[in-house]
């Protein structure tokens, strides 16, 4: 148990009747990157809040690093980086007092902290934005700033909520790649989401929530599995011969074909037939391809299966 | 077509008060207290009448004739100080929760106009307070039917309880338009009543403010009976006849008119500057004031002396105590040179009076000085409680608290940092307070005989103010502190700490008045209120004195006042002690998040000091 990030068994949360967590049992390997996908009001920022020690009272097991939430928060404090889906402005500081204050909340060693900062500075690009005020940084730049935040004590496990959320499309790829650099680095990362094209860049393992219930988890292939999901591949033909939606029909590990106006759908179960295999069985009965198109396996489709748009 | 407006803001907002369980509770509370003091009033008024009665001799009903007049003097203030209390709370938040809560935009994109708007909430906060008072109509009723309270009275008084709300929740929603927050704009609203009523009644202007229209209307003395009196006096047969023609109706209305043109007023100002402010960013006013005279005397300097800087301003970024360093040197009332204006700003008007009053007054005479005393306590404690009471608050609404909290510091250690951040404020609003005592104790001494024993009282008298001085500013700032943490919401926290601090100050002198106690249970009782350790004080140093009055008149000489005022402070610096653990050993709870049960080792150091600084940067 001592090699998990993170373990939580049986957690139950509730606020007053409201019960906003119902029974999620999660293990998080050390340097893995771990998507945590449900519609809002699912029970993803409540969860989280557990493992930062901010929720004063919940049932269950919530382990971090092998340490306890429930007695040992102080400790596991200094494993975790906390951030939540809001960005509170202190407007009176620049960036470089921002650090340097959360430096020495997360009590660095004050000869250290310049090293420290300029380091968090570099690798969030906002080495340039050092003195101006947080108030004037873009959402962006505030995003990375709160990242370079989390940064500074060099924890084991980040917790980020929603990071991405509200980000124009350059400072979403900008938080990414920056996830990416993290996730190199080998930080184990539980991060929640609502692009879950981005989280499948991103994620080694997913867990969706629903209604403060874990519907499923594990890696993308895991789920689709799970699901059943068939993959669709889009195929143009040019004179395609009569006969040949039939025998294409009969390839093991084609589910179905079905005949659009200018292209066929043909889904395939993937567990028996991989996408270049039927790519080669299709050239084995002399089709001539204009277009071979498989259709992604997206989280949506994965996502809108598993969920039904509740809330807890 | 209906004739009646739909007014969608209007029902919004009457519906929300209506879903709120605390409506009703407010009002409830607010109904006890309200008809309890009309009952005290009342009860009053009957045993005044029935003792001036036992003296002239007059027995039976005729004794009772005309005691509504008695009784509705009484009551009637208490509704216009009821009004002055609550209307500018009520409407303060009516635009600035809009703001806050990121609505307002939303509001200005549907079809409703500025004045719409500004109009249906100053609507909305009416109804409540109209309500209110209405719980007092059918007590004014009964009065009516005793006597005394001929109908233009009542017309009268009834419009201009109206008028005071209009004018009062006008000047509360012009400051909830202008500024951005609640808290603000719930302190400026009173300040800006204040100013005005201090004005206009000090220029002698009475028809500005509904209360005094009210009071030079009716209550003012004809030949040094009141309107009241001459009705009972009428009654008895005993009065001045038609050679007093007591006003009508009428002319209160007339003299509203100013009132009613600056409600109007204030509502127009409202809504010219409902869309220019509404997107207004929620930084510090008095922050944005400092940094606005720092640029003028950075100009100035620049202008006159080339830019020469005597004491350059440090500064240097966080040690060990991030949370007091923000405190003392991010906030305007926490930066050493804004603390040094807000000093300079009460202390030149404080030595001004107390020199002048030192030039004028004969010895042992500090009356004059005992109301700037209460002015400059009221201030001190007012603006101790308001950052007291915001110190978590305003962390929460700005929602960065959580990346604090999820840090390994302490409930304890931010508590503590918080308050050592306050330190720098209590010590500026001290001085002037002390300045005060100061004067007092000079007054007391007789510099052409200078003794120990001439010496003694007037030093004790200052080593006796110092404690009680920073005695109750510490326990005004912890408990605040305290209810700050409980309470969220910082209009709520500032409401409920001064809410707290009142009531536990006047409650008790109110129960000493209120039975008229004697010594020394009189003592007993208004130790409970902190104002005990001020009074006691002050009255060590005129005991002297007034001994020689009492023992003048014969009267039993009372408790030693530097016993109580020992005793009131001792009793006030524990309860500041206790309070403080209190509010330590729950701040981790309030905080809403767990700690340990004992402090981890300080593993934390060492292991940050071996560990790489971030792995794979390197």
């Amino acid at each position: 148990m001592n090699q998990l990030a993170v373990c939580i068994r049986d957690l139950h949360v509730s606020y007053g009747k409201f019960e906003a967590v119902k029974g999620i049992s999660l293990d998080i390997p050390k340097g893995e990157v771990f998507g945590f996908i449900g519609p809002n009001g699912a029970g993803k920022s409540t969860t989280i809040r557990v493992l930062a020690t901010l929720q004063p009272k919940f049932r269950g097991m919530a382990l971090v690093g092998g340490l306890d939430v429930i007695s040992q928060p102080q400790q596991v404090r200094e494993k975790i980086g906390y951030m939540p889906d809001f960005f509170g402005v202190y407007e009176d500081l620049t960036a470089l007092e921002y650090l340097h204050f959360f430096a020495a909340a997360y009590k660095l060693p004050s000869h250290r902290r310049k090293g420290v900062i300029d380091d968090v500075l570099s690798l969030t690009d906002l080495g340039h934005k050092a003195n101006s005020p947080v108030d004037a940084l873009s959402r962006g730049m505030k995003q990375r700033l709160a990242l370079a935040r989390v940064l500074l004590h060099d924890p084991d496990l980040l917790l980020l909520d929603e990071p991405a959320s509200g980000l124009d499309p350059r400072a979403r790829i900008e938080v990414r790649e920056l996830l990416k650099a993290l996730k190199e680095m080998g930080k184990t990362i539980l991060i929640s989401s609502h692009i879950l094209h981005e989280l499948s860049q991103l994620c080694t393992r997913i867990g969706i929530i629903e209604t403060g219930e874990m519907v499923a988890q594990g890696s993308l292939q895991d789920i689709f599995h799970q699901l059943q999901l068939k993959r669709i591949i889009h195929v143009r033909l040019e004179d395609p011969a009569a006969d040949l939606e039939s025998r294409v029909k009969e390839i093991p590990g084609v589910d179905s074909v079905e005949s659009q106006v200018d292209r066929w759908a043909i889904r395939l179960r993937e567990d028996e037939l991989s996408v270049a295999d039927f790519h080669q069985a299709l050239v084995e009965e002399k089709a001539r391809i204009t277009m071979f198109q498989p259709e992604a396996m997206d989280m949506e489709t994965a996502f809108m299966k598993l969920t039904e748009g509740k809330t807890a | 077509m209906s004739l009646i407006p739909e007014l969608p803001l209007l029902r919004r907002e009457l519906t929300e008060l209506a879903n709120r369980r605390r409506t009703y509770i407010v009002r409830v509370v607010a109904a006890i207290i309200l008809l309890f003091l009309v009952f005290v009033a009342y009860s009053q008024a009957i045993g005044q009448r029935l003792q001036f009665m036992g003296n002239t001799g007059l027995t039976g009903p005729m004794q009772y004739m005309g005691i509504g007049g008695d009784i509705f003097a009484r009551i009637i203030p208490l509704l216009f100080y009821t009004i002055q209390i609550l209307m500018p709370a009520l409407c303060c938040a009516c635009v600035t929760a809009e703001k806050e809560n990121n609505t307002l935009g939303t509001l200005m994109l549907t079809r409703l106009s500025s004045g719409t708007i500004v109009l249906e909430k100053f609507g909305s906060r009416l109804v409540p307070m109209l309500t209110l008072l209405l719980l007092t109509f059918p007590v004014l009723a009964h009065v009516h039917t005793l006597g005394g309270v001929d109908t233009d009275l009542l017309i009268g008084t009834l419009w201009l309880l109206f008028c005071e709300c209009l004018l009062f929740a006008s000047i509360a929603i012009a400051c909830s338009t202008w500024f951005t927050t609640t808290v603000t704009a719930f302190i400026w609203s009173y300040v800006l009543i204040g100013f005005l009523a201090a004005l206009t009644l000090s220029l002698g202007y009475t028809t500005f403010v509904p209360s005094a229209i009210w009071r030079s209307a009716f209550m003012d003395s004809q030949w040094g009976v009141t309107r009241s009196q001459m009705a009972f006096l009428n009654a008895a047969g005993l009065g001045f006849g038609a050679g007093v023609s007591p006003s009508t109706w009428l002319m209160p209305v007339a003299r509203s008119v100013p009132a009613l043109f600056a409600t109007l007023g204030f509502l127009l100002f409202a809504r010219v500057i409902l869309v220019r402010r509404a997107f207004v960013s929620q930084s510090s006013a008095l922050l944005r004031v400092f940094r606005a005279v720092d640029v003028f005397f950075t100009a100035l300097n620049d202008r006159t002396t080339g830019g020469i800087e005597l004491i350059c301003d440090s500064n240097p970024l966080p040690g060990d105590d991030p949370v007091a360093w923000r405190e003392r040197n991010k906030k305007s009332l926490g930066k050493a040179r804004y603390l040094f204006r807000v000093l300079v700003v009460l202390e030149i008007p404080t030595l001004f009076i107390c020199v002048m009053a030192a030039e004028v007054s004969a010895r042992n005479r500090f009356q004059g000085l005992y109301v700037l005393q209460g002015l400059i306590w009221t201030l001190a404690v007012l603006v101790t409680a308001v950052k007291a009471a915001t110190l978590f608050s305003s962390e929460r609404a700005k929602q960065t608290i959580e990346p604090l909290l999820a840090s390994p510091m302490s409930g304890v250690d931010m508590l503590s940092q918080k308050v050592v951040g306050m330190r720098r404020l209590l010590i500026v609003l001290s001085v002037p307070i002390l300045t005060v005592n100061l004067t007092h104790f000079l007054l007391d001494v007789d510099l052409n005989s200078l003794s120990t024993v001439v010496l003694q009282r007037p030093l004790a008298y200052l080593l006796l103010s110092i404690c009680a001085t920073f005695a109750l500013l510490y326990l005004v700032t912890w408990l605040s502190v305290g209810i700050g943490l409980k309470l969220h919401s910082q209009t709520k926290a500032i409401l409920a700490s001064v809410t707290v601090i009142a009531a536990w100050t006047v409650i008790p002198l109110v129960i000493a008045q209120f039975f008229l106690l004697r010594p020394p249970a009189q003592e007993f009782v208004t130790t409970f209120s902190p104002f005990s350790a001020v009074a006691a004080t002050e009255q060590y140093l005129t005991e002297p004195f007034m001994r020689t009055s009492y023992d003048r008149y014969g009267q039993v000489e009372d408790v030693p006042r530097l016993l109580w005022a020992c005793c009131a402070i001792a009793v006030y610096a524990a309860a500041t002690l206790m309070i403080r653990h209190v509010v330590r050993k729950t701040c981790p709870f309030l905080l809403g998040r767990r700690e340990n049960l004992s402090e981890p080792p300080p593993a934390s150091v060492t292991r940050q000091a071996q560990l790489p600084v971030l792995e794979g940067t390197q």
